[in-house]
């Protein structure tokens, strides 16, 4: 008799507990947060952000290894022997790798992090960039293909594209993979971005190029002086708007301007803020 | 000597017989064959992930190697009893305590170099190449390290469990490696007591990072002067040196009876 009483009163408290995680689940489902729709599936939302951190994490690996596997520098509270020697051990120069020397060895990293989420698009302008620089066209405009699948409507891939048929003198299918990218600017980023800024000025000013080089001046001078809206105070746009208005575009200037798109030398600072240099081909 | 180095054999012996060996060895060659299916985006001869990986497969299995099997020396003696046959011979416990070692770290450097073989054979056929001096430095480094972590984990088998000692042992060695050599950075974080005990547990603690040659040697650094190699050398040695002591004064006057579960 006692047993049957234990045992109705855990089941009622079961129940019990059961009605007031219901109630509480509609009551929390109801609440904004909750009922926003979002429309990814439910592994995504749950795992959604892990992937992107372990993404994060490869690329960190790979930027490691472009560093010749030295990590970012790491402020120490003291020095001692035990450090000194670890020192020698750890090598902790800067340097880099180049397209000669091994940069490929960055690759299996940027392809396990664009596995683990392949919304990485960075990941991806990274490796096509180095495939790219290293000689690799075919391998770099295969990865581009399959970044595209999963990200058909992001214009940073449009860009690598077009600058890999600049790399082939494949002006024609520069300039459509240039218009793409401008149509599908600013994407997912925020407009304001400093980043998808910069992106949107490279691209009305390769896209004008193209116009000049056909004879299209005509085309082009809009595109600058979009270009001009975005960053006012380059004054070599002006100039060149200027050129243009006056008939006096110099061809071999032009052939300059699409022999350096061509090897695509991107002049960019190195993340590292212990090391004050600037760096070609640093795309990190 | 002779008899140490008996005691060296028969823990040989046992390592070939029991089965951790070989589950561990296939375990790295299964992971290296999935390391080769990474994609590399076309981009042909990639090899230092595979390097870089490998060593690091090759360290935790050698550590999980060497303490599991020194971990499990002395309890097992006793609780089979076969330690009382063992010290009615002439074997004083310093013997045993530096013949077991000896075993157990042998065994640990040979199956180590075995891994070490098999990785680089893979490495060479992928079209990578390793500086053979980095080589030799790094994998004598790495010996020594095991030497040290066979020592530990011998000196808390002397007074604890198979299960007990091989716990702690992995727990110590997980700490030293995770830790100490961030200490110096995290002390700048600390003030007071906590600046203090992180202060006492990096002089206190061995330092791991010194034995670690793997960045230099996959990102092809070459090899370290011989004075530092040599002096970190020393430093193994004191620190196994003093690890064994620490066991054999755990372990010279401790009774066990026959019977007594362990």
């Amino acid at each position: 008799m006692r047993a049957t009483r234990t045992s109705f009163s855990i089941l009622a408290a079961a129940t019990l507990l059961a009605g007031v995680s219901f109630a509480l689940a509609c009551r929390l489902t109801g609440l904004p947060y909750f009922a926003a729709a979002d429309s990814r599936s439910a592994w995504d939302q749950i795992f959604g952000s892990a992937s992107a951190g372990l993404s994060r994490d490869l690329y960190e690996i790979a930027d490691r290894y472009f560093h010749k596997g030295v990590g970012h520098h790491e402020e120490r509270a003291f020095e001692d022997p035990f450090q000194r020697l670890g020192e020698v051990v750890a090598p902790h120069r800067h340097e880099h790798l180049s397209a000669d020397a091994g940069v490929l060895e960055i690759m299996p990293w940027l392809s396990l992090a664009t596995s683990v989420d392949p919304g990485n698009i960075e990941a991806y302008q990274v490796a096509a960039y180095w495939l790219k620089t290293a000689g690799h066209l075919d391998e770099a405009a295969e990865l581009l293909k399959k970044a595209l699948v999963d990200n058909p409507d992001d214009y940073r891939l449009r860009m690598e594209l077009a600058l890999l048929a600049a790399a082939r003198d494949e002006r024609d299918s520069a300039a459509a993979e240039l218009d793409r990218a401008l149509n599908l600017w600013p994407g997912k980023l925020d407009p304001a971005d400093e980043e998808a800024r910069i992106d949107l000025a490279r691209a009305l000013h390769y896209r004008a190029l193209i116009h000049q080089l056909d004879g299209e001046y005509s085309a082009a001078l809009p595109l600058l002086k979009r270009e001009l809206e975005v960053f006012p105070d380059r004054g070599g746009i002006e100039a060149e708007i200027e050129a243009i208005q006056n008939n006096s575009v110099e061809r071999e200037q032009l052939e300059n301007k699409w022999h350096l798109l061509q090897r695509d030398k991107r002049e960019l600072q190195c993340e590292d803020h212990h090391h004050d240099h600037h760096h070609d081909d640093h795309h990190h | 000597m002779t008899a140490v180095l008996v005691l060296a054999g028969v823990v040989w012996r046992e390592m070939l017989r029991k089965k951790d060996l070989y589950v561990l060895a296939l375990l790295l060659v299964a992971l290296t064959l999935l390391l080769l299916t990474v994609d590399t985006f076309g981009a042909k001869n990639v090899s230092r992930y595979l390097l870089d990986l490998g060593l690091l497969l090759i360290w935790l299995l050698s550590i999980v190697l060497a303490v599991t099997f020194t971990a499990r020396q002395i309890p097992e003696e006793e609780k089979r009893g076969t330690v009382f046959p063992l010290l009615a011979k002439p074997v004083s416990r310093w013997q045993l305590i530096l013949g077991k070692w000896l075993g157990c770290w042998t065994a640990s450097v040979s199956a180590t170099i075995l891994f070490f073989v098999f990785l680089l054979a893979v490495v060479y056929l992928r079209g990578g190449e390793v500086d053979g001096l980095a080589l030799i430095q790094c994998a004598a480094l790495y010996a020594v390290l095991l030497g040290v972590i066979a020592a530990i984990t011998l000196a808390l088998s002397a007074r604890m469990t198979y299960g007990a000692a091989a716990t702690t042992s992995f727990v110590l060695q997980g700490a030293v490696f995770m830790l100490v050599p961030r200490i110096p950075t995290l002390v700048g974080y600390e003030q007071g007591l906590r600046r203090s005990a992180l202060m006492v547990l990096y002089y206190l603690l061995p330092h791991y990072e010194l034995f670690d040659m793997r960045r230099r040697l996959v990102h092809e650094w070459g090899a370290i002067p011989w004075s530092a190699f040599g002096l970190i050398v020393v430093y193994g040695i004191v620190l196994t040196a003093f690890f064994l002591l620490l066991g054999w004064a755990a372990y010279r006057r401790k009774l066990f009876r026959r019977g007594e579960a362990l």
